[in-house]
């Protein structure tokens, strides 16, 4: 029984990434089959318990319906977790387990169905950024980007670099364009950094180690800036004794 | 205790191998997650001190540029007139498509992350090649951008000689029209005059060789030399430098502004006329070649990357458990991205 679901599930998935590969920009609906691929790979994990045999089952008719919108996943789910969680209470564990799993690859829709089952045992329900903080025995190290994000993020940099360069056509004073260009450019810098590199979802230390080096930097220009007429006489002084002796 | 079974004890899973950790595809009979090693307690951790790594890579990297950012800044404020001087000679357009084309790369690599962590094999691939792509256009338009900078002697400082005036270039002319105009005319009077001098000289002394100026053959771009209209004799007869601060004199605001900001002419109170191109023009291209090549071995150096990453696609399972190295590779990717996004306004956009 269990070897059938477990193929049934390998299908579902199958069918859940194959649907998401031969339409990559079809937006939400791809996203939420992605999502429920994830789901299941993640709900895939937990083989041992008869409980969580039954709470893929579950996952794994919902992924066959490869329409199902993310509300009726979400539905799906805690259907699931409510039924792993009334099952037995030593099940209740691995229960939560699981659903932070899924919470992590699904992101706010799971996070929320945890939440509302009452597995809401769970320390980072309804912490979604972060969830995947401190959570060590879990499928998934980091945050999926959204497509709908990737290109959002896409299309706003392409539109700042446009606005970059017809902003030159404008004047606005000696220091001024050079600051607008300047702003734009840090505008389009904080875009990559926090989507494309992912430090919007990255753990702390590592976004504080990222941006202590632009810390060193500014004190590095900085520093040198203020010192920077200090050796004006000394060059003058030196070109006009070149000059002479030239003569 | 084996490998695989400490790995399978770390992850708290069961005595056998279960099909699905990998983003849904099955393979009976491999580990479940076999490319973290033996000094890793689990594969959260071997990704979280690589992605460490990598960050502090990154910071290094931030660190090294910010000593040419440092030079830009301090011979930009020291200098700002061979900046504007320098940036006619460079191409908006094709900075701007490099501009473009490295935002795309960099989003099909942030793609590529998304495809390995929910084990999407075939997007990973073309979004990998596409990433290769891109990179393989910059270095194209870098290579079209630096053959012209060669050809037209626009060099590092040591061998800066260019071969134009800026005047002459289209950028110029189309910003500046009334200026190139008059910078054109004071140009070609100071050659005449040049010219009647050593013709005087070869009559008198007898051959003197000493071109100072040579002039710039206006025929390479197929355009006639300026024809001055015969010169007053009164000025005909002044000496040079009083002819020159004469001719400034007489220009209007909008020819005067342009060529004082490009450092040709200066203003009457910062010393004696001059009528060139700005003392240091050379330092610009000095720190335009270090940044831009700087930044192009970057580029190149991704390119392999890319490629190696390409084989290890080929080789290995990406899935939510195990994509560091396509996250790594794109998190270097998106920093050569974010220098040149500082780099093209530096560079290409002085107003």
């Amino acid at each position: 029984m269990a070897d059938e679901e477990k193929r049934s599930e390998d299908e579902a998935i199958a069918e859940g990434s194959a649907a998401a590969e031969s339409a990559p920009a079809d937006g939400a609906a791809t996203d939420a089959a992605l999502v429920q691929a994830g789901a299941d790979a993640g709900a895939g994990a937990e083989d041992s318990a008869a409980a969580e045999d039954s709470a893929a089952a579950e996952d794994s008719a919902a992924a066959e319906d490869s329409a199902a919108a993310e509300d009726s996943a979400a539905a799906e789910d805690s259907a699931a977790a409510e039924d792993s969680a009334a099952a037995e209470d030593s099940e209740k564990v691995p229960a939560t387990t699981k659903s932070s799993e899924v919470e992590s690859i699904v992101g706010e829709v799971a996070a929320r169905s945890a939440d509302t089952t009452g597995t809401g045992v769970h320390p980072l329900a309804g912490d979604p950024p972060s969830s995947t903080e401190g959570v060590h025995d879990h499928h998934g190290h980091g945050h999926v980007a959204p497509m709908m994000m990737l290109f959002g993020v896409l299309g706003a940099l392409i539109i700042l670099t446009v606005m970059t360069v017809a902003v030159t056509s404008v004047d606005l004073g000696s220091q001024g364009n050079f600051v607008v260009a300047m702003v734009i450019a840090t505008v389009k810098a904080a875009l990559v950094m926090g989507y494309f590199m992912h430090l919007v979802w990255d753990s702390k230390f590592n976004v504080v180690v990222f941006l202590s080096s632009f810390l060193f930097v500014i004190l590095f220009l900085g520093m040198a800036l203020l010192d920077r007429q200090e050796y004006q006489k000394s060059i003058d002084d030196f070109a006009t004794t070149q000059a002479l002796t030239a003569e | 205790m084996s490998h695989s079974d400490s790995e399978q004890a770390a992850h708290g899973h069961g005595g056998h191998d279960s099909a699905g950790h990998d983003g849904g595809h099955g393979h009976d009979g491999e580990n479940v997650y076999p490319y973290t090693p033996h000094h890793f307690s689990a594969s959260k951790q071997h990704f979280d001190s690589g992605k460490l790594g990598v960050w502090l890579f990154l910071v290094t990297e931030i660190l090294f540029f910010a000593g040419l950012f440092c030079a830009y800044t301090i011979y930009r404020a020291q200098n700002p007139e061979v900046f504007y001087w320098a940036h006619f000679f460079l191409d908006t357009k094709l900075g701007a498509a490099n501009t473009v084309v490295l935002i795309l790369s960099s989003f099909t690599a942030a793609w590529a992350v998304r495809n390995a962590q929910i084990g999407q094999v075939g997007l990973l691939k073309m979004n990998i090649v596409l990433t290769i792509c891109g990179a393989f256009f910059f270095m194209g338009v870098k290579t079209v951008e630096y053959t012209h900078k060669f050809h037209d002697g626009l060099l590092p400082a040591g061998k800066f000689a260019p071969t134009h005036n800026v005047w002459e270039t289209e950028t110029f002319q189309h910003k500046h029209p009334e200026a190139a105009k008059a910078a054109e005319r004071i140009s070609a009077g100071l050659q005449a005059r040049k010219n009647k001098k050593t013709a005087l000289n070869d009559t008198v002394v007898g051959g003197s060789q000493k071109l100072g100026l040579v002039p710039v053959s206006h025929e390479e771009h197929g355009k006639v030399a300026v024809v001055l209209p015969p010169e007053d004799p009164k000025t005909a007869a002044l000496a040079d430098d009083v002819w020159l601060a004469e001719k400034i004199r007489l220009l209007t605001p909008k020819q005067r502004h342009p060529l004082e900001m490009s450092g040709i002419i200066r203003k009457a109170s910062a010393g004696p006329p001059k009528f060139d191109r700005p003392e240091k023009a050379g330092i610009f291209f000095s720190i335009y070649f270090f940044m831009t090549g700087l930044h192009g071995f970057h580029v190149v150096v991704g390119i392999g990357i890319w490629i190696w990453m390409l084989t290890i696609a080929a080789r290995r399972r990406f899935g939510p458990e195990y994509y560091g190295p396509i996250e790594f590779s794109a998190l270097y990717w998106h920093l050569v991205d974010l220098i040149w996004i500082y780099l093209f306004p530096m560079l290409y956009l002085i107003h």
